[in-house]
């Protein structure tokens, strides 16, 4: 058990610049796949908060009375889609707008309905929701709902979403194919090795651990290194949108870096064992 | 495990005798037999024909020289018996494994009954001779105090004890060889085969390296050994087995590289129905 810690360790120390080869091959496809992914992560948090900050009105008819609002918001917060319903009373909007346009208000009436803004939690579902609620007559006047503005943003977050999971694809079998291909390169780098283990009669499991270990580690090396990359290109660019940007800043998802990183460093570890079984398991059967 | 009765074929070979064989002269099985084929052939990507009905049997304790030009499917028998291959045809029991129905991963039990010593070597660079040999025992996962025990006999054995620091690049090829043997041996295998192991040597060398063999052989392991070395063969007068073109075309005891023929001997032998 030692000796094969040791094996799969001195590898690293006798072969050093293939290793070398290997963790940075390793981390940059990580790196290009993890900036994808943040990149991905970032655009489509924001276009879920433009989603998001869409909100339909609704207005209530100008005689409805009192008493019946609280059971009319209740009635539309239990439809299914709504995130959360604000009750805006005809007073208070008249205030606002006389504050705001105190000339074109002075002598006029309060001619304000009384509103309930409403919250989708499925944007998808707003053209149904304002339909139905449209349909209830004897106490909504009429439902405004921004319909072609929320429509194309919708179409640009499909969009996103199909290109992100297309271009994710792509990187991920990229990265399994460089991966996989780098340890077959070390894994070819030990034939004689093995070849020496196969014919003094080693097993099968002696032979493979302390390449699965190697494979783990240039996996894990080569994660950790790209993470770092990453980490360090995220927090400058943040800067730099925030200094140059600041419009963009309430769109930006804070993503935990640590964990990402973590969770990368531990997916090159998973695709650097994985890569090697596979290699070590062709290349044997070639032998 | 055997070869089933029916079917047990070997080869008996009367000492002192120069025979020519019949290609597969059926006799008794023998139990003590290290090697035992019988009407093997091997036939590479379903064309080339290397090994053609062979059949023999080498006794425990043996020294055989395996002769023949290149080609004739020397090193394609020797892969036989380490399992590198499988015969196309035929039945095949080593050190007391049935080749042919031998599974993948009995594999390693069959090869550490065996030290198999090549032509190139095959030590590994970037190792000193102690590691080279040190590696063999710990792919087996020996204890270290084992091994630290066991490795000044068999360097002593080789005559390399005062080289076991140097590098393989350090080291003549003759010294290379015996490192390799020492590597083959240190597991203490019943069964050592050996293809060509001299043929990158000059005759000096090669004297040395088939004393190292003799004397395994001495201690109890049986030795087979392919060989272009005529010289070594003259001077050992060990049993030979000539190969030429896949098939067995002479196998007697305590002979030469080359037939001696006497002709009258040959030709006037009954031919007995075996
Ligand atoms: N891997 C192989 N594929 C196809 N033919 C082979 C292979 N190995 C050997 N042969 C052929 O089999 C025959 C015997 O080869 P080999 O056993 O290496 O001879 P020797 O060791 O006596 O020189 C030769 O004709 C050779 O060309
Ligand atoms: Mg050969």
């Amino acid at each position: 058990m030692l000796f094969l810690l040791h094996e799969a360790l001195t590898n690293f120390r006798r072969h050093g610049l293939m290793t070398m080869a290997a963790i940075t091959t390793i981390a940059v496809s990580l790196a290009l796949l993890g900036g994808f992914l943040l990149t991905f992560y970032q655009v489509s948090n924001a276009a879920r908060r433009a989603v998001d900050a869409f909100e339909m009105r609704v207005f209530c008819r100008q005689e409805i009375r009192k008493e019946a609002l609280p059971a009319l918001k209740q009635r539309i917060t239990a439809l299914q889609g709504v995130a959360s319903v604000r009750y805006l009373s005809r007073e208070q909007i008249w205030a606002e707008q006389t504050k705001n346009y105190p000339i074109d208000t002075s002598g006029i009436p309060n001619q304000m309905p009384d509103t309930f803004v409403v919250k989708l939690s499925d944007a998808r579902r707003a053209t149904a929701l304002s339909e139905e609620i449209r349909n209830w007559r004897e106490s909504v006047d009429s439902v405004d709902l921004p319909e072609s503005e929320m429509n194309s943003v919708l179409r640009i977050a499909d969009f996103l979403r199909n290109v992100g999971m297309a271009g994710a694809f792509v990187l991920v079998g990229g990265a399994l194919i460089v991966v996989s291909n780098t340890i077959r390169i070390s894994v070819f780098a030990r034939r004689r090795e093995i070849k020496i283990m196969q014919l003094v009669g080693a097993t099968p499991w002696f032979i493979r651990f302390p390449l699965l270990i190697e494979g783990m580690l240039h996996g894990l090396l080569g994660g950790a290194l790209a993470a770092l990359c990453l980490l360090g290109a995220g927090h400058s660019l943040g800067n730099l949108v925030r200094e140059n940007v600041p419009m963009l800043v309430p769109y930006l998802a804070s993503v935990d870096m640590l964990r990402f990183g973590l969770a990368l460093a531990l997916g090159g570890a998973l695709l650097g064992a994985g890569g090697s079984l596979v290699s070590i398991r062709r290349y044997l059967r070639a032998l | 495990m055997r070869v089933q009765s029916g079917a047990r074929i070997g080869l008996f070979i009367p000492t002192g005798l120069s025979v020519f064989l019949p290609a597969c002269p059926p006799v008794r099985y023998n139990s003590r037999a290290m090697i035992e084929m019988s009407h093997v052939s091997v036939t590479y990507k379903g064309e080339v024909d290397a090994l053609c009905d062979v059949s023999l049997c080498i006794p425990g304790g043996d020294f055989v020289f395996l002769v023949g030009p290149t080609g004739a499917g020397k090193s394609t028998l020797l892969r036989l018996l380490y399992r590198d291959l499988l015969p196309s045809s035929g039945a095949l029991v080593v050190a007391g494994y049935d080749l042919t129905r031998l599974r993948a991963r009995d594999v390693p039990l069959l090869r550490r009954q065996m030290g198999i010593v090549f032509q190139d070597y095959g030590l590994l660079p970037q190792r000193t001779v102690w590691e080279n040999i040190v590696f063999a025992c710990q792919v087996l996962g020996q204890p270290r105090r084992e091994i630290r025990k066991k490795l000044p006999e068999v360097l002593d054995q080789v005559g390399m004890t005062h080289r076991c620091d140097a590098y393989p690049g350090e080291l003549s090829g003759g010294e290379q060889q015996r490192v390799a043997i020492a590597r083959a041996l240190v597991n203490q295998p019943p069964l050592l085969i050996a293809d060509e192991p001299t043929g990158n040597l000059d005759p000096e060398t090669s004297v040395g390296i088939m004393d190292v063999l003799r004397e395994a052989n001495r201690r109890g392991t049986t030795v087979l050994v392919a060989t272009h070395d005529k010289t070594s063969v003259d001077r050992l007068r060990r049993r030979v087995i000539a190969v030429e073109r896949g098939r067995i075309v002479r196998d007697e005891g305590q002979a030469a590289y080359a037939a001696e023929a006497i002709p009258i001997l040959t030709t006037t032998l009954p031919r007995r129905n075996w």
